[in-house]
C-alpha cells in the first residue's frame, strides 16, 4: 500500500535544492536509446443517460432542502449529495485453512453544503489554519428503496449538515470582521458547469466455495516454508457506485467493479529485523484473474523473497548512486513529488509550500515529464486504480499536466482554487465520509528518452565507477511511507525500501536488508540521470486529509546519480523460541474413550 | 445458515445444522446430542491444542526465566448477525462468523506473578492488542497451532518482562503486611454446557426488524428512528495446564429500539431500550409504540430544575441506580494490590437497610418470571459459575470474585469476567436484590409524598428509566434520567426533561425509605476490546431515596430544525 503522505518541504529546502543535473559520467543523452513503449488506454464513462431512482430523490430533495436553506439570514449557495454505495466481498486464507470469510453492504451519504458566496465561504481557512477536511462521519443510508427511509435520511443529514456550516461561517464572518483591510487572495470555490452522465450501477458475484478452495489451495505453499512466520492469501472483491446530485444540476451516477488478489509474508530474522513482501494483484474485473500456476509462482516469489531477505547481510550506510526500478520509483515519485503538487497545499500556511513560486521553473531533469490522469483504465496492459471518469464534485477527470521537459506546469485541483489556479482539473477525491481534497489518481512518469533495462545497469556501474564507490543499489520494491511535512520539522522524506541489492562492477547482485532512506526530497529529484523503458505500475490505495482513495503510480527504472541510505533502527523483537509446530500425524493421537 | 465450524468433523459438536435441533431446552436426552465431553476431548482438534500447550509449558525459557506455571489456551467460534432497519429499510445487514484464539498464561508462582499489574509490555511479533487472534476457520490443526504457537511466544516474552518490572518494583518497597497471592488456587473442573439455541435466520430477523421500524413513521414528532438486532452464538472451549478442559456455548439475542425528537427549544432526546430474547412482532411493536409515545410525552415536557430531596426509583430504573450504586463496588478484585472502593473494607457492616439481602448466580436463567441475560456456567478463567450471597440482612457477606484474591476472600467464585482481554476481574453475572418488607407502588408513592411534604417540597420525583450508557463511564457523566415525572400531592404527574442525577452515595442505601414488592430487571451487555460480549443481570425491587440531587442540564444544544420534514 502506498502510505499517504502529506506536505511539501520548506521554503528555504527549495531554494537550492532544485536544479538540473550538474554532471554525469558520461552524457544521458550519449547511451544508446531504446524505443519507448507506453501504452495507455482511456476509458470514456460507460453510458450517458440512464433513468435512476435514486437520482430522481436526490434531486427532488436537494431542490426542496436548497429553496428552504438558500433564503435563510446566513443562506446557502451550494448543495450537493453523493450516496455511495459500496458491496464488498473478502475471502482469506492463510497455510491452507480458511481465516475468515466476509461479506458487507452498505449505503452512504455525504452532503456537501457552502453558505456564504464562492468568494468567501465557510470553508475558508483563516491564518494558520490547516486544510479542513477531517473526517464528519460515516451516514448510513438505507441499503435499497427510494422511499420515505432515504427522504428522511437525507432529511436530518441535511439540516445538521447546515447547522455545522453555519457556526463554521460565523467563525470565518467574526475574523474577517476583525480584519477587514486584508483581501482575499484567491476564491474559496470555483464554479463549474454541470454534467449529466448516469451509468449503470456495479455489481459482482463470486463463487465463493471456488475462491475459497482456490486460495486455500495457493496459501498452502507456505506450509513448506518453515522460516516463514505469518503469511495470507486474500481476496477482496468490490462494487462501488456513486451516485451525486448537486444545486448547480449536474447529476452524476458510475459504478466500478475492483479485485484484489493480496499475497502477504512475513517473518522476523535471527536479530529480529521484522522482514515482509507482498504482492498484490489489482484488476478492473475478476475474471482476468491470472491462472492458479501463475499466482502460485507469484506467491512462491514473496515466500522465496522474504527467506532470501532472512539471510541477507545487513547494509551499511552508503551514499552513491542507484537505480531505483519502475515500481520503486513510481512510490517514490507518488510520495515525494504527488503530494506535493496537491493544489490546496499550495497556500497552507501551515506546509512549506514547496512548490508554489515554482510554476514556469525548471523542477527536474528535462527529459521526465509527469502528469496524472483519472482517465487512464490501462496502462502496458496493466489495469489502473486510479481510474474514474467524474471526480467526487462531479467535475469530469481530465489529465492534469504537472511537469513538462523538467518544468512545474501544474498542480492537482479540486474546486478549491489554489494561487494562480482557479480551475478544478477532476482531482477533487475522497473516501466517504471526509471533506474532498485534491488528490493523486494515476500519476504517470514518461521521460523523453529511454535506454534499454541493460544499458541502464552499465550506465549505474559506470557511474559507481566514476564515483570510485564498491558497488551500487538497486531498490527493486519499496514502500510508502511518512513525511514531516509542517514547516519547522525536518525535510527528510521516508520511504521504505523492502528489496534492495547491491550492484557490483562485474554486474552481480546481492540483496540487502535493513536498508533505510535518508536524504531530501527534493534534492534527490533533481539527481535523476536516465530512464528505462521498463515502464512499471504500482496499484496501492493512498491515505490522506480526505481518507483512502485507490491510486496507481507508474514510472520506468530511473538512475539517481546519489541517493542516501542508513541502517534500520535494531528492532527488540526475537524469532520464536520454539520451532513451528509440524504437520499432525495421519490418525488421531488417541483412541475414543467410552 | 451454515456455520463454517460445522464442517469440523464427526468428533466436534456440531451447531446449527437443522434449525430445531437445539430448540428444545435439554437436547441431552435426545439421541443426536453433541458428542460427550469425553469423545471432544480426544478429537484431535483438542488433542492437538493440549500437545501444543504443554510444548509450550515444558518449553518455553528464556535465559534467567522458567517457563509458565499455568498455562490456558481458549478457542472461540462464532456466529453473529448484525442488522438494523429505519422505517421499513433495511440500513445495515452484517454476519460475520469465525474463530478467535487467545493465550493465557502466567510466570513466577502463584504468590508472585505476571498479572495484575500496570507495567509496559512488549510487543511479540504476533502480540495482540485486545486479547484474541484470528483462528482458520477450517479444522486444521497445523494452521491452527501455529496460531497458538506464535501467540504464545509473543505473550511468554510478555509475562516475563512484566514479572521483572512487577519484581524491581516490589523490591523498591517496603513490606508492611503481607500481600495477598497473584493467582488462587482453584480445584480444576471441566465442564459441557448444554448446545445454544439456534439463532433466528437473517431474513427472520429482517423482516421482524423492517415491520416494527415501521411504527414510528406513525408519529410525526419522531425524527430519527432504528430497530437493531444482533444475534450471536458463541462456544468457548478452553484447555488449561492444571487439566480443565472445557467448553460453554452460548446465544445471545438482543434488540434495541432508538428514537429521537427536538424539543421546541431545540433540546435533542434520543430515547433507547433493549430488550433480550426473541419477542413476537407484536410485542416489538408495542415497546416501540410505548418508546415513542414516551419519547414525544418528553419532548412536550416542561424543563426540569435544579432540586433536591426524595426520588423513588421505579421499572428499570431501579434495577439500574442497583447496578451504578452496587454492581462496580461489589467486585472482589483488587486493583493492584489493594481492593478500592466503598466497600472495600465493609465485609459484615452494613451496606443496604435490615430488610435487604442480595446474591449473585449466574446460573439463573430466569427470576421470578423474569428473563435473565447474564447467564454462563463457566466463567473467563474456566472456573465454575457459583452462586455468592453478597448481602445477608443489610450486611455485606462477601465479594465478587475471580482467581486474584484480595486480603480477606483467597479464592475464585466464578465470577472472573474479562471477554479474555486482559486478566479478569470478579464481576456481575446475574445480581439479584430482593427485600423483605417490600410495599405496593401506591404505598411508596404515599411515602415518596410524605418525604416530600416533609421536606417543603411541592412534589417528589419519580424515575422510571436512565438512558443507556456505554460500560465504565462510570463517574465520567452523570446518569441521565430518560422517563421521569414530578409526583403531586394531588395525584398529577408531570413529565419533566432535561434532569441530570447527582452523585449518590452508596451510603444512602442504608437509609433508603422504602422498597417494592416486586422485582424489576436490567439486562445490559459488557462489550470488551476483543469484541467479546459480557451480558449481565441486575434485578431490585422499586428504591425509595430519600434525599437526591437533580440538576438541570448544562450543556448547550442547537437551535430547531430550519428545514421542514419532507412529506
Amino acid at each position: 500500500m502506498l502510505y499517504g503522505v502529506i506536505g511539501t518541504c520548506s521554503a528555504t529546502a527549495c531554494s537550492s535544492g532544485v536544479t538540473t543535473p550538474a554532471h554525469s559520467p558520461r552524457a544521458s543523452n550519449s547511451w544508446p536509446l531504446a524505443v519507448k513503449h507506453l501504452e495507455v488506454e482511456v476509458k470514456a464513462p460507460s453510458s450517458g443517460n440512464l433513468a435512476e431512482p435514486l437520482l430522481d430523490v436526490l434531486a427532488q430533495q436537494l431542490q426542496r432542502a436548497y429553496g428552504v436553506l438558500s433564503t435563510q439570514p446566513d443562506p446557502l449557495y451550494f448543495l450537493g449529495y453523493q450516496v455511495t454505495d459500496a458491496e464488498s466481498f473478502e475471502l482469506s486464507a492463510s497455510n491452507a485453512a480458511l481465516l475468515y470469510d466476509r461479506h458487507d453492504h452498505q449505503r452512504t451519504l455525504d452532503v456537501d453544503l457552502r453558505i456564504g458566496t464562492p468568494n468567501r465561504d465557510q470553508t475558508h481557512r483563516l491564518p494558520g489554519e490547516a486544510v479542513d477536511s477531517t473526517f464528519g462521519g460515516i451516514r448510513p443510508l438505507p441499503l435499497e428503496g427510494e422511499d420515505r427511509a432515504l427522504e428522511e435520511a437525507l432529511w436530518l443529514a441535511t439540516d445538521d449538515e447546515y447547522e455545522l456550516a453555519r457556526q463554521q461561517w460565523m467563525r470565518v464572518t467574526a475574523s474577517e470582521q476583525r480584519r477587514e483591510d486584508e483581501k482575499p487572495s484567491h476564491a474559496d470555490f470555483t464554479q463549474s458547469k454541470p454534467a449529466i452522465s448516469i451509468g449503470p450501477r456495479a455489481s459482482v458475484s463470486l463463487d465463493r466455495s471456488q475462491w475459497e478452495t482456490r486460495i486455500k489451495a495457493l496459501s498452502a505453499l507456505a506450509r513448506k516454508y518453515p522460516e516463514i512466520m505469518t503469511s495470507t492469501v486474500t481476496l477482496e472483491v468490490n462494487a462501488e457506485t456513486r451516485t451525486l446530485a448537486n444545486s448547480e444540476g449536474s447529476r452524476i451516477q458510475h459504478g466500478r467493479v475492483h479485485a484484489r488478489l493480496a499475497m502477504i509474508a512475513s517473518t522476523l530474522s535471527t536479530d529480529g529485523m521484522p522482514l515482509e513482501r507482498f504482492d498484490n494483484i489489482d484488476l478492473h474485473q475478476l475474471d482476468s484473474m491470472p491462472s492458479d500456476a501463475e499466482l502460485l509462482q507469484r506467491f512462491k516469489r514473496v515466500l522465496d523473497d522474504v527467506v532470501a531477505l532472512r539471510n541477507a547481510p545487513l547494509i551499511d550506510p552508503y551514499a552513491g548512486p542507484a537505480i531505483l526500478d519502475g515500481r520503486a520509483a513510481g512510490v517514490f515519485f507518488h510520495e515525494i513529488f504527488g503530494h506535493r503538487i496537491e493544489g490546496h497545499r499550495q497556500d497552507d500556511e501551515t506546509e512549506g509550500q514547496t512548490f508554489a513560486a515554482l510554476i514556469g521553473k525548471q523542477v527536474m531533469a528535462s527529459n521526465l515529464s509527469i502528469y496524472d490522469d483519472p482517465r487512464a483504465w490501462r496502462l502496458n496492459g496493466v489495469d489502473l486504480n486510479g481510474y474514474y471518469t467524474y471526480d467526487d464534485e462531479g467535475v469530469p477527470a481530465t489529465r492534469a499536466s504537472l511537469v513538462e521537459s523538467g518544468v512545474l506546469r501544474g498542480f492537482l485541483m479540486s474546486r478549491a482554487p489554489a494561487r494562480d489556479f482557479s480551475a478544478s482539473n477532476g482531482h477533487g477525491r475522497r473516501q466517504q465520509g471526509y471533506g474532498v481534497v485534491a488528490r493523486q489518481a494515476n500519476l504517470v512518469v514518461e521521460p523523453a528518452t529511454v535506454v534499454s533495462p541493460e544499458t541502464l545497469k552499465q550506465a549505474l556501474i559506470s557511474e559507481v565507477e566514476r564515483q570510485g564507490l564498491p558497488f551500487g543499489l538497486r531498490f527493486s520494491e519499496i514502500t510508502g511511507g511518512f513525511t514531516q511535512t509542517t514547516r519547522g520539522d525536518t525535510q527528510a522524506f521516508k520511504v521504505m525500501p523492502v528489496l534492495v541489492y547491491r550492484v557490483y562492477p562485474d554486474g552481480r547482485e546481492e540483496l540487502v536488508r535493513g536498508v533505510d532512506m535518508e536524504g531530501t526530497p527534493l534534492t534527490s529529484l533533481s539527481k535523476i540521470l536516465l530512464a528505462a523503458n521498463d515502464f512499471q505500475t504500482f496499484n496501492g490505495v493512498c491515505g490522506a486529509e480526505s481518507g483512502w482513495v485507490p491510486v496507481s503510480a507508474t514510472s520506468p527504472s530511473l538512475l539517481v546519480s546519489q541517493i542516501e541510505v542508513a541502517r534500520q533502527e535494531q528492532s527488540e523483537l526475537r524469532p520464536p523460541l520454539l520451532d513451528p509446530p509440524t504437520e499432525p500425524p495421519a490418525s488421531p493421537v488417541r483412541s475414543v474413550q467410552p | 445458515m451454515k456455520l463454517s465450524f460445522a464442517k469440523l468433523g464427526v468428533s466436534i459438536l456440531v451447531l446449527g445444522v437443522g434449525s430445531s435441533l437445539w430448540a428444545a431446552p435439554t437436547p441431552k436426552a435426545s439421541s443426536s446430542v453433541p458428542t460427550p465431553l469425553s469423545d471432544w476431548r480426544s478429537s484431535p482438534l483438542i488433542v492437538g491444542l493440549e500437545e501444543e500447550l504443554s510444548r509450550s509449558m515444558q518449553k518455553l525459557t528464556l535465559p534467567d526465566a522458567a517457563p509458565p506455571y499455568y498455562g490456558a489456551y481458549w478457542l472461540i467460534e462464532f456466529h453473529d448477525l448484525d442488522l438494523k432497519a429505519s422505517l421499513g429499510r433495511i440500513v445495515q445487514n452484517q454476519e460475520d462468523h469465525g474463530r478467535r484464539a487467545s493465550v493465557q498464561l502466567r510466570v513466577g508462582d502463584p504468590s508472585l506473578d505476571n498479572s495484575n499489574f500496570a507495567g509496559e509490555g512488549g510487543s511479540g511479533f504476533l502480540a495482540s492488542s485486545d486479547g484474541l487472534l484470528m483462528a482458520p476457520s477450517d479444522d486444521d490443526l497445523l494452521a491452527l497451532r501455529r496460531v497458538y504457537w506464535l501467540a504464545s511466544d509473543a505473550t511468554y516474552r510478555d509475562a516475563v518482562e512484566l514479572l521483572d518490572q512487577k519484581r524491581a518494583q516490589r523490591s523498591a518497597q517496603v513490606e508492611l503486611e503481607s500481600r495477598p497471592a497473584d493467582f488462587s488456587k482453584q480445584e480444576p473442573e471441566s465442564l459441557d454446557g448444554p448446545p445454544a439455541s439456534v439463532l433466528p435466520s437473517s431474513a427472520e430477523l429482517e423482516a421482524l426488524i423492517v415491520a416494527v421500524s415501521k411504527v414510528f413513521a406513525d408519529y410525526p414528532g419522531v425524527e430519527d428512528s432504528s430497530v437493531s438486532a444482533s444475534a450471536r452464538t458463541l462456544t468457548r472451549s478452553v484447555v488449561s495446564s492444571e487439566g480443565v478442559v472445557s467448553r460453554e456455548p452460548s446465544t445471545l439475542i438482543e434488540f434495541q429500539l432508538q428514537c429521537s425528537a427536538q424539543a421546541k427549544d431545540g433540546m435533542p432526546l434520543v430515547h433507547t431500550v433493549s430488550s433480550f430474547g426473541v419477542p413476537s412482532e407484536a410485542q416489538l411493536s408495542e415497546r416501540a409504540r410505548a418508546l415513542a409515545s414516551g419519547l414525544i410525552e418528553t419532548a412536550n415536557a416542561e424543563l426540569a430544575s435544579d432540586s433536591f430531596g426524595p426520588v423513588l426509583f421505579t421499572d428499570v430504573a431501579a434495577a439500574q441506580i442497583a447496578h451504578e450504586l452496587l454492581a462496580m463496588n461489589l467486585a472482589g478484585t483488587p486493583d493492584g494490590e489493594e481492593l478500592q472502593g466503598p466497600f472495600a473494607r465493609r465485609l459484615g457492616k452494613r451496606v443496604l437497610p435490615d430488610d435487604f439481602d442480595a446474591f449473585d448466580d449466574p446460573g439463573l436463567e430466569h427470576y421470578r418470571g423474569l428473563a435473565l441475560a447474564g447467564h454462563y456456567l463457566m466463567d473467563d478463567e474456566g472456573v465454575r459459575a457459583q452462586r455468592v450471597s453478597l448481602v445477608e440482612k443489610g450486611r455485606l457477606a462477601s465479594f465478587l470474585m475471580s482467581r486474584t484474591p484480595n486480603r480477606v476472600i483467597g479464592a475464585s467464585n466464578g465470577h472472573g469476567r474479562s471477554g479474555l482481554s486482559g486478566w479478569a476481574r470478579g464481576m456481575v453475572g446475574n445480581l439479584i436484590v430482593e427485600t423483605r418488607k417490600g410495599a405496593t407502588r401506591a404505598t411508596l408513592e404515599k411515602r415518596l409524598l410524605a418525604a416530600a411534604r416533609d421536606q417543603r417540597a411541592e412534589f417528589g420525583i419519580v424515575i422510571e428509566r436512565l438512558a443507556e450508557r456505554a460500560f465504565a463511564t462510570g463517574g465520567a457523566s452523570p446518569p441521565v434520567p430518560e422517563r421521569a415525572y414530578k409526583l403531586y400531592a394531588d395525584g398529577r404527574r408531570v413529565p419533566i426533561r432535561g434532569a441530570e442525577l447527582g452523585e449518590i452515595n452508596v451510603r444512602e442505601l442504608r437509609s433508603l425509605l422504602g422498597s417494592g414488592d416486586h422485582p424489576n430487571v436490567y439486562n445490559y451487555v459488557v462489550t470488551w476490546p476483543s469484541g467479546l460480549a459480557s451480558p449481565s443481570s441486575v434485578v431490585a425491587p422499586d428504591l425509595l431515596f430519600e434525599e437526591v440531587e437533580l440538576t438541570k442540564t448544562k450543556r448547550s444544544y442547537r437551535r430547531p430544525k430550519l428545514l421542514p420534514r419532507p412529506n
